[in-house]
């Protein structure tokens, strides 16, 4: 069965645009066959490492690129834990940012409409300001940052996207 | 193997065509463009991978195989942009909920996909999910290979979408 329903924003809705400062961006570059054991390694023994948000993406050089964000209290722990891996010989090439910004929002079917991932990303990108990693899956958008940008990111989006007032 | 990781739900995407757009130091970088006339031409991209750093840049997005047809057609009016972008297709996505922002799920995908040699394209979190990219003939294969590490409850939801909503 099919339903049309019609529905026009001027601007699109979103429930709020949220600001995690102080974070540390984990790069991870590993090959596909070396993924098995730095998966192992996260399931095992990562503990109660928690991540705000994550990013794998496949590399021109069949590499894995797997970007980790995590508040800077936990950054000293992955550290550990990276650590002990290259020191039983695992080679993952890591690249430590810190400190960076989170900027994220959701918003209605966002994953089901076209334009959102041009108004978020076109827009930053047209005024100049830095993206260090972006996603958008589900109805969620998160984009991370250098440290001070995310104010100016959030200014930006506001111009945008229709945000509740604060 | 420790205790199974406890997921709510599981769900599959439709056919999905993956498409990478690369700019390397001192190239422009082209997703911006990619992404302002794939809205211009009303496709939807349901996912979206990105980073930047080192002066390199790395994009990858997904529409649905029924919006290829409208992506070829821009493409062929932007020839810088199709000399630049690669496709697979069919690509299919899997959402795992919740994630808890715990690395264990993470890692859990990251053992299985690489023990059984399955690909992974892209991978992201959201609110709650964690939604990875791979072959689409790979989706059922995956979830397989997934169990002995997943436990699922009972009257867990399809993992095929009932409903498609599109915006026209």
């Amino acid at each position: 069965m099919e339903t049309i329903a019609v529905y026009w924003e001027n601007r699109a809705k979103t429930y709020g645009l949220q600001v995690e400062r102080e974070l540390s961006l984990f790069q991870i570059s590993t090959t596909s066959s070396e993924l098995a054991e730095l998966g192992s390694m996260l399931m095992n023994d990562s503990g109660g490492i928690r991540f705000s948000w994550a990013l794998v993406q496949t590399s021109s050089h069949q590499r894995l690129k797997i970007s980790l964000l995590l508040s800077q209290e936990w950054a000293p722990a992955m550290q550990v834990l990276v650590g002990h891996s290259q020191e039983n010989g695992k080679h993952f090439d890591v690249q430590i940012v810190s400190p960076v910004e989170l900027v994220y929002f959701h918003g209605p079917h966002f994953g089901d409409r076209y334009g959102i991932a041009d108004t978020t990303l076109g827009t930053l990108r047209r005024k100049g300001l830095p993206i260090l990693a972006a996603g958008c899956t589900g109805a969620s958008v998160y984009i991370v940052a250098p440290e001070h940008y995310s104010e100016k990111i959030k200014q930006t989006l506001s111009d945008s996207f229709d945000t509740p007032n604060e | 193997m420790g205790s199974k990781i406890r997921v709510d739900g599981i769900k599959f995407s439709q056919e999905l065509m993956h498409i990478t757009i690369s700019s390397g130091p001192g190239k422009k970088d082209l997703n911006t463009r990619l992404l302002r006339s794939m809205a211009e031409n009303r496709i939807n991209c349901p996912i979206l991978f990105y980073s930047a750093m080192d002066r390199c840049s790395q994009g990858a997005v997904c529409i649905t195989l029924e919006d290829s047809h409208r992506l070829e057609q821009m493409l062929a009016m932007n020839p810088d942009l199709k000399e630049n972008v690669q496709y697979l297709s069919p690509v299919g996505a899997i959402s795992l909920f919740p994630h808890k922002f715990s690395l264990k799920l993470l890692g859990c995908l990251m053992h299985v996909f690489g023990k059984t040699g399955l690909p992974i394209y892209g991978m992201a979190a959201s609110l709650s999910a964690l939604t990875l990219t791979t072959d689409f003939h790979m989706l059922d294969g995956a979830i397989e290979s997934l169990m002995p590490y997943i436990s699922l409850p009972p009257n867990h939801a399809p993992f095929r979408p009932q409903l498609r909503i599109k915006a026209i």
